[in-house]
């Protein structure tokens, strides 16, 4: 295509779009509304992903033992920590050491266990795997231990957590399925509109020797701007609305002690969903340019 | 030996209601000609036009554009057909929220001329056509005959070889329509074949050019330097 009619597609689907207004304003709407909702869960599974893989990359497990557990039987399960493979190294905590590690993390409501003595309190061993491919294999065997109460593997916990972002991913997919089909009908609407009011004009440029793609390229370009704009505000209005939660919720996750989860920075949000806005709403504005125009031009 | 531009050769065309629009027409105009077509409504003169324009096809028979059998042409090579003629109509067809410039310069752009030669062009058909003092104007703040020449100017804006009119002078006043006549006949001269559709009788017998007669789809009088009614039929030209 020459960039001759390219030029002139587009100066007269910036002219079509002032003339059918309110149409035009439905169309970027819906493509706005549609691709917005998409960003945000997007954003959503992608920070869960990521703080998801930072935690399946915990390499450590801890074993807590029970509380009635004699000197004898806590030196069973060290034993037993010992004959397993993949350990790096293995760090004991006394039940007097969870007692005060527990006491710090209530800080202010530390007077809480004032009444209690560390012996409601589990002795407990931190185990550094050498890599993450241990870790439920040593989870499984100790579990099987006598005298051990529990086994912690934030591991374990982040392959269910990732679970959860695979269904939201799977969710999403269908949301914005759903979304751009209806955003296909709207812009479609819109280019009907448009065809509508140029009936008269298009005839002349029948009768005066105009081409197909000469006709169809200002709604053609009509709908893919439409869709543009749409992605354009959705991005922005998106980005806004990411940024506002993000500071919020990060501050409250600081205030709860809950450091180690992490907001992403926008850019590192935006660098996916903007090629993924573009390429949809362009996408979008020719398939719903295709179906008016092949139905309503008759070419 | 002078080019065929225009050749209807045993033309039939039905329409889907049943209704038979033309009978066995055959007739050829040679390159240069200025051709009158006439009949009452209904005998078949606007069909011929749409033939020509191939936005209706042949039931059977051959129509040929300069040598090209344009029954048989491809929908895709349709446009290229239409820019061998420039097309003129009784309500004018001018796109109204474009100014005299724009829409002479419009039938430019769509068959792909350059910005240069716009500019170039459209100047000397607006001279050409006694619009240049016009150029800026809205075809609503023209008169009938104005608007007219507009729609000539337009029609001869990239040099087409046929010139096709459809009642040109129908909504105009006797004088106008004299003066639009005689942008026709300089647009003849200049070389390019000129089929006119027309009820105006005085025009026609002003003109002496030749004029075919239609009638309830049938070609019943071809004859040169004529008048717009004979009195009598001539056999149709080879």
């Amino acid at each position: 295509m020459k960039i001759k009619q390219l030029s002139y597609g587009l100066s007269e689907g910036i002219r079509n779009i002032k003339k059918n207004g309110m149409s035009a304003l439905m169309s970027v709407g819906i493509v706005m509304v549609s691709l917005l909702i998409m960003n945000l869960i997007f954003s959503v599974t992608l920070v869960i992903k990521t703080n998801v893989g930072k935690l399946a990359e915990t390499a450590q497990v801890e074993v807590f033992c029970d509380p009635k557990a004699t000197a004898e039987e806590i030196a069973a399960v060290a034993s037993a920590i010992d004959d397993l493979d993949g350990v790096k190294g293995v760090t004991e905590r006394s039940q007097e050491d969870n007692y005060q590690l527990y006491r710090e993390y209530l800080g202010e409501e530390a007077y809480l266990l004032d009444q209690y003595d560390s012996s409601i309190m589990s002795a407990s061993f931190v185990i550094d795997l050498e890599n993450v491919s241990y870790g439920e294999a040593i989870v499984s065997a100790m579990e099987q231990v006598n005298r051990v109460q529990s086994v912690q593997y934030p591991g374990k916990a982040a392959r269910v957590i990732e679970s959860v972002a695979t269904g939201l991913d799977v969710a999403n997919i269908v949301v914005t399925a759903f979304l751009c089909i209806a955003s296909a009908f709207v812009i479609s609407n819109t280019i009907r509109i448009a065809l509508m009011t140029r009936k008269r004009e298009i005839g002349i440029m029948r009768l005066i020797g105009a081409t197909d793609e000469y006709i169809q390229l200002p709604f053609s370009a009509e709908s893919v701007l439409l869709s543009l704009i749409g992605a354009l505000l959705a991005l922005v209005t998106g980005g806004i609305i990411y940024s506002a939660l993000a500071s919020g919720i990060q501050s409250n996750l600081a205030e709860g002690g809950l450091t180690y989860i992490q907001m992403l920075p926008l850019w590192r949000i935006v660098i996916f969903t903007a090629p993924m806005d573009i390429v949809l709403s362009i996408l979008l504005g020719y398939l719903g340019s295709r179906r008016s125009l092949r139905k309503y031009l008759e070419v | 030996m002078t080019q065929k531009a225009i050749s209807f050769d045993q033309v039939y065309k039905t329409y889907g209601n049943g209704v038979e629009a033309l009978e066995n027409v055959s007739f050829s105009v040679d390159e240069g000609e200025f051709v009158f077509v006439t009949g009452a409504s209904g005998s078949g003169k606007s069909t011929m036009i749409k033939l020509l324009l191939r936005e209706i096809n042949v039931t059977s028979g051959h129509i040929s554009v300069y040598g090209e059998d344009i029954t048989q042409l491809t929908h895709d090579r349709i446009p290229f057909l239409r820019r061998s003629y420039g097309v003129v109509f009784q309500d004018f067809k001018l796109l109204m929220d474009r100014t005299v410039y724009e829409n002479v310069a419009f039938a430019m752009r769509v068959v792909g001329a350059s910005p240069a030669e716009i500019r170039r062009r459209v100047p000397d058909v607006l001279f050409l056509t006694g619009l240049t003092a016009k150029a800026k104007v809205y075809p609503s703040e023209l008169s009938g005959g104005e608007q007219q020449r507009v729609a000539i100017a337009r029609a001869v804006a990239n040099n087409p070889k046929i010139l096709l009119a459809d009642e040109p002078t129908g909504n105009l006043d006797p004088e106008i329509a004299d003066q639009i006549m005689d942008l026709f006949e300089d647009i003849n001269e200049a070389g390019t074949t000129v089929i006119m559709i027309t009820h105006a009788r005085d025009l026609v017998d002003r003109m002496h050019k030749r004029v075919l007669s239609m009638e309830r789809g049938c070609l019943v009088r071809d004859q040169q330097d004529a008048q717009y009614a004979s009195g009598e039929e001539l056999p149709h030209e080879d």
